[in-house]
C-alpha cells in the first residue's frame, strides 16, 4: 500500500517545515550566522524525503509570513530571508547540478555501452560465421573420412573374403589331394604285404620306390598346406616357450635323429612372443634340415641356442650344424620356393621348407639369416620378440 | 578286451578307404562284429531293416550326400536313443581347423583321427568304450 510510504513522508514534511521556519524566524531576529547551517541542514532533509523545489519555495514563503506579519520589519530583514532561502535553494541547486552531470555521464555510459555490444556482436557475428564455416569445413572432411573408412572396411572385407575363400580352397584341395595319395601309400603296403612270397625282387624294389614316392607326394602336400597356412595366416602374439616346444619337437623327429647320430646340443632357451603354430612350423624345418643336410662325418653336431640381439627386447635363436655348409654363391637360392640344392635321391624334401621359414620369420617381424662356409656347417637365425615380463 | 563283441560301423564313401579299414580292422582282431558303410543313410536303413546297432561308429566328414556332420545333425534324436550309445569316431583327411571345431561340438564325437586308419587308432578307439 502507498499509503504506508506516505504519511511518514508527511509528518517528515511536516517535522522539517516546522524546523525550517522556526529557524528562519530565528535567523530574522538575530541574523547569527550560524542559524544558515540549519537551513542548509533542513533543505537537505526536505530534498531527502522526497519534497520538490516549489514545496520547498512554499514552506519558506509560509514561514516567511507567519515572521513578516509583526510590526517594525525592516528592509535588513528581506535581505536576511533571501539568504537563509538562498542557503536552502543552494542543496537543490547542487543535487539538481549533480543529476545533471549525472544523467549526462550515464547517458555518455550507456553510448559507450552500446558501442560496445555492437562491437561485441559484430565479434559475436564474425565468429559465428567462422564457426559455421569451420563447422562445414569438419562436416566435409568427416564425410571424406567417413567415405575413405568404408572404402577400407570394404576392402578389408573383400581381403578377409578372399584369404577365407584361399584358405577353403586349399583345405579342400589338400584333402582331395589327400585321399587317393592316402589310398595309393597304403594299398602299396598291402600289396607288398600280402604278395611279397609271389613277387619277384624288381617288383618288391619298385613298389617300395613306389611307397617312397607316394609318402613324397604326401609331405609335399602336407608342406604345401603349411605353407598356405602360413602365408594366410593372420595372428596374435601369444606367449611361446622356446625350451619346451624344441624337445616336442625332437621327441617327435625321434627316427630323424637317431638315424642323423648328431649330437644334439639345446641352450637355455627363453619364451617368446609369435604365433605358436608359425614357430613350430619354423623350427621343426630349421631342425629337420641341420639333421637331414648337416649330419655328416663322425662328429656331427647340432646346436639350438639363444643370444641377445642386437635390438633390445629382442632375441636371437639360431639353429646351426656341422654338416657340408652352404656355398655363397648359392645362400640366395635357398629361401626360393621349390628350389633345392640337392637331387631328391641325395636328400628328400619339398622344396618348401625354408621358404616357409623365411615367411614366417617376416610375419614376425624379422628377417631369417644364414650364415655359412662351404665345409663348415650352417647357423640359421631369427630375432624374436622376448616374452615381457608381467612384472615391472 | 571284451571289445571282441562290440558292433563296429565304418561309414564312409571311399571304396578303398573302407576296404583299408576293414584290412586294419581285421588284421587287428580287435572287433569282430564289422560292418561297412558307403554313407550315413545306408547305414540307417540298416538298422530299420533289423540290423544290430552299432557300439562304435568309425565316421568320415567330407561324403556325399550327407556329411558326416548332416548325420550327426539329422539322426542325433535316434543316436541317443540307441542302448548303449554309440562312440562316435571321426577318421578324416580334412586338415580344416573349422571341421576339427565343428566336430568338437557333439557330445558324441569323442575322438578325431586322421587317415589312414592304424592299428594304433584302433587301441585308442576300443578305449574309449563302455
Amino acid at each position: 500500500m502507498t499509503g504506508v510510504d506516505w504519511h511518514p513522508a508527511k509528518e517528515t514534511l511536516t517535522l522539517v517545515a516546522q524546523r525550517y521556519q522556526t529557524a528562519l524566524a530565528a535567523y530574522l531576529q538575530s541574523g547569527e550566522a550560524e542559524l544558515l547551517a540549519e537551513a542548509y541542514e533542513t533543505a537537505r532533509l526536505a530534498l531527502e524525503a522526497g519534497v520538490p523545489l516549489p514545496d520547498f519555495g512554499l514552506m519558506h514563503f509560509a514561514g516567511l509570513r507567519d515572521s513578516l506579519l509583526p510590526s517594525g520589519s525592516s528592509g535588513a530583514c528581506l535581505e536576511r530571508a533571501e539568504d537563509f532561502f538562498l542557503e536552502g535553494v543552494a542543496v537543490y541547486d547542487m543535487a539538481l547540478r549533480g543529476y545533471v552531470s549525472g544523467m549526462a555521464a550515464l547517458r555518455k555510459e550507456i553510448a559507450e555501452r552500446r558501442r560496445v555490444e555492437e562491437e561485441l556482436r559484430d565479434i559475436t557475428f564474425e565468429l559465428a560465421r567462422q564457426r559455421d564455416e569451420l563447422d562445414r569445413e569438419v562436416r566435409k572432411r568427416t564425410n571424406e573420412i567417413r567415405l575413405r573408412a568404408q572404402e577400407l572396411e570394404s576392402k578389408n572385407r573383400q581381403l578377409v573374403q578372399a584369404n577365407q575363400d584361399q584358405s577353403n580352397f586349399t583345405y579342400a584341395l589338400s584333402h582331395d589331394l589327400k585321399t587317393p595319395i592316402n589310398t595309393l601309400y597304403c594299398f602299396l603296403g598291402v600289396l607288398l604285404e600280402d604278395f611279397q612270397a609271389d613277387l619277384k625282387p624288381e617288383a618288391q624294389e619298385l613298389i617300395t620306390d613306389l611307397i617312397g614316392t607316394a609318402q613324397r607326394m604326401r609331405q609335399l602336400v602336407d608342406d604345401v598346406l603349411d605353407y598356405s597356412n602360413v602365408v594366410g595366416h593372420q595372428f596374435t602374439p601369444e606367449r611361446v616357450d622356446l625350451q619346451q616346444m624344441v624337445q616336442q619337437i625332437l621327441k617327435d623327429m625321434d627316427a630323424l635323429a637317431a638315424s642323423a647320430q648328431a649330437e644334439i646340443h639345446v641352450g637355455a632357451l627363453p619364451a617368446v612372443m609369435g604365433s605358436p603354430f608359425q614357430i613350430r612350423v619354423l623350427l621343426a624345418n630349421l631342425l629337420s634340415n641341420a639333421l637331414t643336410y648337416g649330419s655328416e662325418g663322425p662328429r656331427a653336431e647340432v646346436r639350438i641356442v639363444c643370444v641377445p640381439a642386437e635390438t633390445a627386447g629382442k632375441v636371437r635363436l639360431s639353429v646351426s650344424d656341422s654338416g657340408p655348409g652352404i656355398p655363397e654363391d648359392m645362400q640366395d637360392r635357398i629361401f626360393e620356393l621349390f628350389k633345392r640344392l640337392h637331387r631328391y635321391e641325395q636328400c628328400p624334401g619339398s622344396g618348401i621348407g625354408l621358404a616357409l621359414c623365411k615367411r614366417v620369420a617376416e610375419a614376425h617381424g624379422t628377417v631369417l639369416q644364414v650364415v655359412s662356409q662351404a665345409g663348415k656347417g650352417a647357423a640359421f637365425s631369427v630375432d624374436l620378440d622376448l616374452e615381457e615380463k608381467q612384472d615391472e | 578286451m571284451s571289445s571282441r563283441d562290440k558292433v563296429v560301423y565304418v561309414i564312409d564313401d571311399d571304396r578303398m578307404d573302407r576296404k583299408f579299414a576293414e584290412r586294419i580292422i581285421n588284421r587287428s582282431q580287435m572287433f569282430e562284429n564289422l560292418e561297412l558303410f558307403d554313407g550315413p543313410l545306408a547305414a540307417m536303413q540298416f538298422i530299420q531293416d533289423g540290423g544290430r546297432p552299432p557300439e562304435l561308429i568309425f565316421l568320415d566328414i567330407n561324403m556325399p550326400p550327407i556329411s558326416g556332420f548332416e548325420f550327426l545333425e539329422r539322426y542325433a534324436d535316434q543316436i541317443q536313443a540307441m542302448d548303449p550309445v554309440p562312440v562316435v569316431v571321426i577318421v578324416s583327411t580334412t586338415v580344416n581347423p573349422a571341421d576339427l571345431e565343428r566336430a568338437a561340438k557333439f557330445p558324441l564325437v569323442k575322438k578325431f583321427l586322421c587317415k589312414p586308419l592304424s592299428p594304433d587308432h584302433l587301441a585308442e578307439a576300443a578305449s574309449l568304450l563302455h
